[in-house]
């Protein structure tokens, strides 16, 4: 990674709190195009709260975000979707009511002037997720959890994605579902070049897929190091690798 | 007998077609955000107030009423922008409760702006009315039964078929899901005002060659189109819209068979009784499924 490589995302001393309580403090994260980059942390270490900053559905009170080389620290959330941050929430946050085919529809929704990009995105998340066109006309709020953590996916591509933040995909999935979900995440950062941040509880499986990692700890980021040495790590493995 | 019957029926059509709008009025907003807004009374009054002292003015009879809807509109939304939005931390209680104050400083404008005399507007084509049998038609019924078919046809497929529509379901569904989707959560909210107080003003137009119209008509309008929107289940448009007829039609087949004195109450001892035993209403759904 030479240094004239400009990052896709940077996060430069990122700090953000919840009234009093600080969750992040001076957070410093990079990523690059075309990498999938995960961050492993234990509850309440402030993964959730360093992708929402990222999206801007939360409040920053320190340090600066830059995407493609241009600062968005002070972007209203619903522009950063257009500019192609596109988020998957933690606990998926279904349009409930709504069809699945209208969820993945209003995932586009920065794009839907753009006909042929929908009808190409569409067919693109139903060639990912090929079970969600024959639930299409289902409300999302009877889909099981897999196939709800398929359409929040769905619609997070229908954003066409510069930047795929990925909040605990694997959050409550039955184990073959986590490998079809992490297969396919590999395949969108691997085959079609996506460019991915991670939160993942799951941090063995995460590492597995993922190129480099950083470990946050009660709101900052303690280590740094490509994925393999992660897994690797002797610490690493004992706090978070479960052996 | 018969002719009470069928008379009464047209009288509830006609009545409760505006109750259904005042309803649907109720029910966009409270989808939009599970606020009860209770100022949606006043937009009626403002409608039709509105049109009262433009055609007062010397406009031509659509100019007047277009212009009066515009000015319902623009107050719906300077009622989000201004007293809504800036309490966007507030809890939806204290939110409705804004609402309510809202109502009464609307109306305290209207009557210094108005006064309060009662006013009328002409009806918008004559007053020779239809003879079906024994019971009379006006043929201002059919413009109000007419015009509130066709906005709840609008309405239905606006938030079935638009993109608009459904964004603004989604920012009820989940706000930050919304938020993350590109979706400018504040504009829906914005826009879901603009389209209540629409929707209030042209009752509120409607009504007014039939009901006189003052500064205070709002409230009992508000009240008689909450309840529908209770009958027919919080929340449901349609539901709402159905509510806001049955509402009338029982309200006038009281009023016929029993006494008219009755009236207005047999609106609120439904309005009691469904919250009461049906308190999801008649046509209310099921809360949405959470996995």
């Amino acid at each position: 990674m030479g240094d004239a490589v400009q990052p896709l995302l940077a996060l430069s001393s990122l700090s953000c709190h919840y009234g009093k309580t600080p969750a992040l403090r001076g957070v410093d994260i990079e990523v690059n195009e075309g990498e999938l980059v995960t961050i492993v942390g234990a509850n309440g270490a402030g993964k959730t709260t360093l992708l929402r900053a990222i999206s801007g559905v939360l409040p920053i009170h320190g340090g600066s975000i830059t995407f493609e080389g241009e600062s968005i620290t002070k972007m209203a959330a619903h522009h950063r979707c257009e500019v192609g941050i596109c988020h998957v929430p933690e606990g998926r946050l279904m349009f409930a009511d709504l069809t699945v085919a209208d969820n993945i529809y209003l995932g586009g929704y920065a794009h839907r002037r753009d006909k042929s990009w929908i009808k190409k995105g569409t067919e693109w998340v139903y060639e990912l997720f090929p079970i969600l066109q024959d639930k299409a006309q289902d409300r999302a709020g009877t889909l099981s959890g897999g196939q709800q953590q398929m359409v929040a996916i769905g619609r997070a591509l229908m954003g066409r994605p510069r930047l795929l933040l990925l909040d605990e995909p694997s959050m409550g999935l039955a184990p073959l579902l986590v490998a079809d979900i992490f297969r396919v995440i590999r395949q969108l950062n691997q085959e079609e070049g996506l460019t991915c941040l991670m939160v993942e509880q799951n941090a063995k499986a995460a590492l597995k897929i993922a190129q480099r990692g950083y470990v946050l700890e009660t709101g900052g980021v303690t280590l740094s190091a490509s994925a393999s040495d992660l897994l690797a790590n002797e610490e690493i493995r004992k706090a978070y690798l479960g052996h | 007998m018969g002719e009470v019957f069928l008379q009464s029926l047209i009288t509830g059509v006609t009545v409760g077609s505006a109750y259904a709008l005042v309803g649907l009025g109720f029910a966009i907003i409270f989808n939009a955000s599970d606020v009860v807004n209770f100022a949606q009374g006043e937009f009626v009054m403002i409608g039709a107030m509105s049109a009262v002292s433009l055609l007062a003015v010397g406009l031509p009879f659509v100019v007047a009423i277009g212009f009066a809807l515009l000015i319902t509109v623009a107050i719906g939304m300077m009622l989000e922008k201004f007293a809504i939005e800036p309490a966007k931390s507030a809890t939806v209680v204290s939110t409705i409760i804004i609402t309510i104050g809202a109502s009464i400083f609307l109306r305290g404008a209207a009557l210094l702006i108005w006064g309060k005399n009662f006013h009328s507007l002409p009806a918008f084509s004559g007053e020779i009315p239809i003879h079906l049998g024994s019971a009379t038609l006006t043929p201002q019924s059919l413009w109000v039964m007419g015009v509130t078919a066709l906005m709840v046809l609008l309405v239905r497929s606006f938030f079935k078929r638009t993109v608009t529509g459904k964004a603004i379901l989604a920012c009820s569904a989940n706000p930050m899901a919304a938020s993350l989707m590109g979706i400018p959560v504040r504009r829906m909210m914005l826009f879901s005002y603009g389209l209540s107080a629409f929707l209030g003003g042209v009752a509120g137009v409607l009504i007014a060659p039939i009901a006189f119209t003052s500064y205070d008509a709002g409230m009992m309008l508000g009240l008689k189109g909450f309840a529908a929107a209770i009958l027919g289940g919080l929340g449901n448009p349609m539901g709402a819209v159905a509510g806001g007829v049955v509402l009338g039609v029982l309200e006038s087949l009281g009023a016929g068979l029993i006494s008219s004195g009755y009236k207005d109450a047999i609106a609120f001892i439904i309005l009691l009784l469904v919250l009461f035993f049906k308190p999801q209403g008649l046509f209310g759904r099921a809360g949405s499924d959470r996995v």
